[in-house]
């Protein structure tokens, strides 16, 4: 490509939109005559230009039936608009939401339709009787995760129970699963205020710890459950086919059941999905899940043996006091933080990427962002190839200059969406080191200061990670990586804030439990000045 | 051209048995349908979202809006409501269903292209996929999003030029 390329090349993506005048398409014209290398640009923008319009016309092909739909919610019963009024928020992202989702689609074509007509109508219907899950003010589940292990084969019954105090935003989820060899139990405890999370990890050689860990729960996401996501993701078996009836502790179920696929590319696999629905009391008497197996047939992977609603719930189940033994506790209500939050575009990436699985690995959090538009973000690097002794990295750092040469070292932050193209360019504020059960660990923390007028923090969706990477290898690491995110930022508004929060984050990740004694409020936010001084013209 | 979206809402039951809610459905829904599906980049998300949009909008018709307001400010809200509902999410959002059985080889191609789409900065990809729901008319879009004419002609360029390099990105020495 030579420079005459740089300029053709928009043309040519105009003329796919056919944004060129009659000057610019023969001048394009005469371009490609002389360059193969801008016919083929010309023909592969060509080529996306048919698949975009496939993609949608494939996407659009269903508006009729979306539409109508959607005039049919209007001109029915009262039962989903009330639900819309009341301000549910119907998180469809979800996996599981996404299986049931998928099954309205598939289920016509995939299912002979045998709709058992020849009962009285019911009192109950999907759509009501899920619009009364959606609007319970407590949930009671629980039933089994259903595992295999191949040798011996054996079928392992994971139990779990759920208990969800939906009006206060309170929650207990207990469940089971296979750990380095052996069945433990794991809870998170929600009491409106704080969350308690327990969890595991088994030093090498060593056995298993099972640790406990607080959050704050964010206030903004009451009630944002994956689980309970899931439950009220149930109403999308609307479209799902009435197969037989069935007797549970003397009351008459109807069984719902419907197909859809799940997974990408050779992991795609077909699940089943059986709702026991009581068309007198819209009770749920069951739920199971199947999994098609690859040499065909179905592997039941869920069951759900209770779902009640709207019983009382005694209060001590939410209490979020820690066992007195059996737990090392990891921090304190003190200084729990709202959990990370990633952003979309992170995760999408990482499942996009060998990133995840190289022996090369980077964390950032937690990320606060200041009153002066200034984001403070803590930062580990590890290159597992490496000792693991960083300290030399940290050596002859000054403050305010530039940051560490980690493996990965994430030098700016862009906001998105960006339009003032404003960028965070990092600067080393400070490190701290602790020692874990997996080795000592090196902590940066940076200051990244915009080189312009930033965006309102509450404005942005998310801020995307411009790294380099320090290490001169590539056989385990896909450096095609360009991007990636940070979680949503915690705003740090007055110097009390930043002691407890900046902090205190700091001093969680210091083998002397202080943070830094350089680092301090009003140093932070009169460096920010300074260096933004000089980037701001 | 008889703009539908300006036509008198008072008037608009005129169809046989229609109400006016489903008058406006038919009037602005694929539009507000085409937003969600350009920030959320998948099929049920979208749908949820312009049905919870059209249903809010709804509410606000009642209420006698301009009808010449009522297109960019529903638009507007699908907007909002979308990028809220981003924000909050906090699982990986797999890759969208495909509405037909496509066969393997297009299958992959497609989820390729969503994968890349999905990279794009929403300010580029929210353009770009209404070019396909809009008739490939980039004066819908500028009107729908409140954008100039010449500003859409320039997303569309840094959209396809992006999304080019992240097709091409693994194919490169």
């Amino acid at each position: 490509m030579n420079s005459e390329c740089y300029p053709v090349r928009d043309l040519i993506a105009d003329s796919v939109t056919g944004a060129l005048s009659t000057e610019q398409a023969r001048h394009l014209h005469e371009h490609l005559r002389g360059c193969p290398d801008c016919r083929s640009y010309a023909e592969a923008l060509r080529r996306e230009d048919r698949l975009l319009g496939q993609l949608v016309a494939g996407v659009a092909a269903d508006m009729p039936g979306r539409e109508e739909q959607l005039v049919q919610v209007l001109s029915h019963p009262q039962s989903k608009r009330t639900n819309y009024r009341r301000g549910w928020r119907r998180i469809t992202n979800r996996w599981l939401a996404r299986l049931i989702a998928a099954a309205v689609v598939v289920l016509a074509a995939a299912l002979g339709l045998s709709m058992l007509e020849k009962s009285s109508p019911p009192a109950y219907g999907v759509t009501e009787a899920l619009d009364l899950i959606a609007q319970a003010k407590t949930l009671h589940i629980q039933g089994w995760r259903i595992d295999r292990r191949e040798a011996p084969l054996q079928e392992i019954r994971a139990p779990f129970e759920h208990w969800y105090d939906l009006e206060n935003g309170r929650y207990r989820i207990h469940t089971t699963s296979l750990f380095a060899g052996q069945i433990y139990e794991s809870f998170h405890v929600c009491d409106g205020e704080y969350v308690m999370r327990s969890g595991a990890y088994q030093p090498v050689g060593d056995r298993v710890h099972h640790t406990i860990e607080f959050e704050k729960a964010d206030p903004t996401r009451k009630n944002d459950v994956r689980w309970l996501e899931w439950y009220r993701q149930l109403r999308r078996i609307e479209g799902f086919a009435k197969v037989r009836q069935d007797t549970l502790d003397g009351e008459t179920f109807d069984v719902w059941q419907g197909e859809y696929t799940y997974g990408v590319g050779d992991r795609v696999t077909g699940h089943r999905l059986q709702v026991w629905l009581s068309p007198a009391t819209a009770r749920v008497g069951a739920i199971k899940v199947w999994e098609e197996q690859n040499g065909g047939g179905w592997n039941q992977v869920w069951e759900y043996t209770r779902f009640e609603r709207d019983l009382p719930l005694a209060a001590e189940l939410f209490k979020t006091e820690p066992p007195a033994t059996g737990y090392e506790i990891k921090n304190s209500k003190e200084t729990a933080t709202v959990p990370v939050r990633r952003g979309p575009l992170e995760v999408d990436i990482y499942e996009n990427t060998k990133f995840a699985y190289a022996s090369l690995n980077y964390w950032v959090a937690p990320v606060f962002a200041l009153r002066d538009g200034s984001l403070v973000a803590g930062y580990q690097s590890v290159d597992a190839k490496e000792p693991r002794d960083q300290s030399r990295y940290f050596q002859g750092l000054q403050v305010g200059g530039p940051l560490a040469k980690l493996p990965v070292e994430v030098y700016a932050l862009a906001p998105e969406p960006n339009t003032r193209s404003v960028t965070f360019l990092g600067f080393h504020l400070a490190h701290t080191q602790k020692q874990t059960p997996n080795g000592p660990r090196w902590f940066e923390w940076i200051l990244y200061v915009p080189n312009g007028t930033p965006p309102k923090p509450e404005a942005v969706l998310l801020y995307r990670i411009q790294y380099r990477l320090n290490v001169q290898r590539t056989e385990d690491i896909d450096i095609s990586v360009k991007q990636t995110a940070t979680p949503d930022p915690q705003m740090v508004e007055t110097e009390e804030d930043f002691n407890r929060l900046v902090l205190g984050a700091m001093a969680e990740r210091s083998a002397t439990a202080l943070p830094p004694e350089q680092v301090t409020y009003a140093g932070v936010l009169q460096m920010a000045q300074q260096i933004r001084a000089t980037l701001v013209k | 051209m008889n703009d539908r979206s300006t036509r008198d809402r008072t008037s608009a039951s005129e169809a046989p048995g229609r109400t006016a809610d489903e008058e406006l459905v038919r009037q602005h829904y694929d539009h507000v349908f085409a937003v969600c599906y350009g920030i959320l980049v998948n099929v049920h998300d979208a749908q949820d979202a312009a049905q919870e949009t059209m249903l809010r909008g709804l509410v606000k018709a009642a209420s006698r809006m301009n009808p010449e307001q009522f297109r960019p400010w529903i638009i507007r809200v699908a907007r909002n409501l979308c990028i809220d509902r981003l924000r909050r999410r906090k699982r990986p959002a797999p890759p969208a269903e495909l509405s037909t059985p496509p066969s393997r080889q297009d299958l992959n191609a497609q989820l390729e292209l969503e994968q890349a789409i999905r990279r794009l900065p929403a300010e580029l990809r929210v353009p770009l996929l209404m070019y396909y729901f809009d008739g490939r008319s980039a004066k819908t879009i500028a009107e729908n999003l409140n954008i100039s004419h010449s500003g859409v002609c320039q997303r569309l360029r840094l959209a396809r030029r992006q999304l080019h390099e992240f097709l091409t990105e693994g194919s490169r020495e």
